[in-house]
């Protein structure tokens, strides 16, 4: 008995499978055309920069206070000292919010560079998908903003390796004042400074809570971008993106010096999800178990602007005539 | 018969209230060099932005080798090649770079392409260098090559020649015509000049004010209706006068003593009989080879017709 074989003519690629493989290539080139740009590795030359210059002056001030000094520059308060977890925490936050203004740069960059230029009249007059390439653009923001996160967490880390301080600091004033030296890596376990011997949290368990809290530290840094690529996408000259994404940024983020706003706009802006995670950070470091539950609402505005800048500017870029 | 690479059915687009283009029908045949004419702001670039995707059409459609824009997008616009208004790449990367990334974004394009294309348009020696640095005929030349990435049945290009001098524009209309003899493209190309598209266009259309006005192969239109004879005669002034009384005539010119006179061909017998009869010596009567120019012209100082 023979069995009749349906006709099969050339198999075609599903189109949701041919669309992912364009979107990869599509962010392939965007990240090169970021990496070709000055903007992008200016940004992590600049956060490692300026993360580890922020250690190295708190590890001088640490070493101060080991040596029975006052305490550092008034900026950092006197009597502050840092552990080695502490200092890889507060600076590298504090690198990173300085990097978020040069982030939302290159996210208003991002789609305004190629109308001022008219470039998106000769890349998308290709076989392509609008929505692909914005979604390319998107991606090539989220690979940008994570290399500058990993660059502050890497330079914040090797700082904060050499201050060889292994107590926790839930009590301060208690114990002994730190000993920087040069010796690298010294993050270990986190112990009692009243009972060196006994264990408060395991280097494993500090860092596994760190780095969660990196993880969630790139929502709020994202958030940011996406305000840039929002503006962006909507103004077509890149000056006029670029200026007043920094303005709306850090006048946001000037609401957190003001109190009276601080409270009313203060957990709806970038800054605040920054600071309650660093917050967390910070506890773990002290071998504390950190209540991430406390930064939940925080995150959860930052995604929420996350997904509506993104989303906004993606359809806007889909639906506009390219007229430039 | 030749087969359609490009056909617009009824296209148009509106920007408010304003209508850039109005239900215009074309249609490019394989092989063609078409030229697209009109004055600045007639829609011609619209048009040409709605045929790459880049302006969304109010109605009508557009088919490219059949394929529907709308409905098969990528395999349409992937038969095209284009180069929309001035040429724009990344600044800070040498001709080269440039053409790698536009061959990614593209897709499927072996990188020994770029290579013939860089050859094919004679910029060997500038390849390597940063794209900042590139002259405007240069930058002309690179928007050829990324045009021709792909190998494109259809090659579009809008007021290509824009910005060039004289010497390069000859140049660049040289290295079309050589394109679409040995690479067998057809070439939909835009200008307000008329005289590049009589020199390298077989068929040519004419818009003005988002509507069509003429579309035809060149030869055809050169020799529709309208014609100009010159006209010499023993007092200019008068046989100017004279002619332009007469309600057959179109225009007229007059300079020493020669007259140019436009008028539809069926009336070119009246001519002599109007000017001897007034008492004027005819020494010659000759029609001059009509340029498409002349057609232009006339046929921008007549409103658009309704079609």
């Amino acid at each position: 008995m023979s069995s009749k074989a349906a006709p099969q003519g050339p198999r075609r690629p599903l189109p949701a499978l041919g669309s992912m493989r364009r979107v990869a290539r599509l962010t392939w080139v965007e990240v090169r055309k970021l990496v070709s740009h000055r903007l992008f590795p200016a940004t992590v030359i600049i956060t490692l920069v300026v993360t580890a210059g922020l250690g190295l002056a708190a590890r001088a001030l640490t070493a101060q206070m080991g040596r029975g000094g006052a305490g550092g520059p008034s900026g950092f308060g006197s009597g502050v000292s840092f552990s080695n977890y502490s200092l890889w925490v507060a600076t590298s936050t504090y690198g990173l919010q300085v990097a978020t203004i040069l982030l939302v740069a290159l996210g208003a960059m991002a789609m305004s560079m190629e109308a001022t230029g008219r470039t998106l009249n000769t890349v998308l007059a290709r076989p392509i998908r609008r929505v692909e390439f914005a979604l390319a653009k998107v991606l090539a923001l989220v690979f940008a903003s994570l290399v500058v996160l990993i660059a502050a967490a890497l330079a914040a880390y090797v700082v904060g390796g050499t201050v060889q301080e292994r107590h926790a600091r839930p009590f301060r004033g208690l114990d002994s004042p730190p000993e920087p030296s040069w010796t690298f890596p010294s993050y270990g376990d986190v112990v009692d400074p009243r009972y060196p011997d006994t264990v408060i949290a395991t280097r494993g368990e500090v860092m596994s809570e760190i780095l969660y809290g990196f993880c969630l530290l790139a929502v709020p840094v994202l958030a940011a971008v996406s305000l840039g690529f929002l503006l962006g996408t909507l103004i077509d000259s890149s000056g006029l993106a670029v200026g007043l994404s920094v303005g709306v940024f850090v006048t946001l983020e000037a609401t957190k010096f003001i109190p009276l706003l601080q409270e009313q706009v203060g957990r709806f802006t970038f800054n605040y999800p920054m600071t309650r995670i660093a917050a967390l950070m910070l506890d773990a470091g002290k071998g504390m178990v950190p209540r991430w539950d406390d930064a939940v609402a925080g995150v959860g505005v930052s995604a929420l602007y996350v997904a509506v800048g993104f989303l906004v500017s993606v359809v806007v870029f889909c639906r506009r005539d390219i007229t430039l | 018969m030749a087969n359609i690479v490009l056909k617009t059915i009824d296209l148009t687009k509106r920007f408010g209230l304003f209508t850039a283009v109005d239900r215009l029908n074309l249609e490019v045949n394989e092989g063609d060099v078409f030229g697209f004419l009109g004055p600045n702001g007639a829609g011609k670039t619209t048009t040409m932005r709605m045929i790459v995707g880049l302006v969304r059409p109010t109605s009508g459609r557009i088919e490219v080798n059949g394929l529907d824009t709308r409905r098969r997008f990528l395999e349409a616009i992937a038969q095209i090649g284009s180069m929309v208004d001035i040429p724009a790449f990344y600044r800070h990367l040498s001709g080269r770079k440039n053409l790698a990334l536009i061959a990614q974004v593209a897709g499927g394009v072996p990188r020994s392409r770029l290579d013939e294309v860089i050859e094919a348009v004679g910029l060997q020696k500038s390849a390597a260098k940063k794209v900042k640095t590139y002259s405007h005929g240069m930058l002309q030349r690179l928007a050829i090559a990324q045009a021709l990435l792909t190998r494109p049945p259809l090659l579009i290009l809008d007021e290509p020649t824009t910005g060039l001098d004289p010497e390069g524009k000859l140049e660049f209309l040289h290295l079309l015509r050589r394109l679409a003899r040995d690479e067998r493209i057809t070439i939909f190309i835009s200008s307000h000049l008329l005289d590049e598209v009589e020199e390298i266009c077989n068929r040519a259309a004419i818009i003005k004010e988002g509507r069509l006005l003429v579309c035809g192969e060149v030869r055809t239109l050169l020799a529709e209706e309208l014609r100009t004879y010159r006209l010499v005669v023993s007092d200019a002034a008068r046989a100017r006068a004279l002619l332009e009384g007469q309600p057959w005539v179109r225009s007229v010119a007059a300079e020493d003593n020669r007259v140019l006179v436009t008028l539809r061909q069926e009336d070119a017998a009246k001519i002599a009989p109007a000017v001897v009869g007034g008492g004027i010596a005819l020494e010659e009567l000759s029609p001059q080879l009509k340029s498409l120019r002349a057609l232009f012209m006339e046929l921008m100082k007549e409103p658009a017709h309704e079609q």
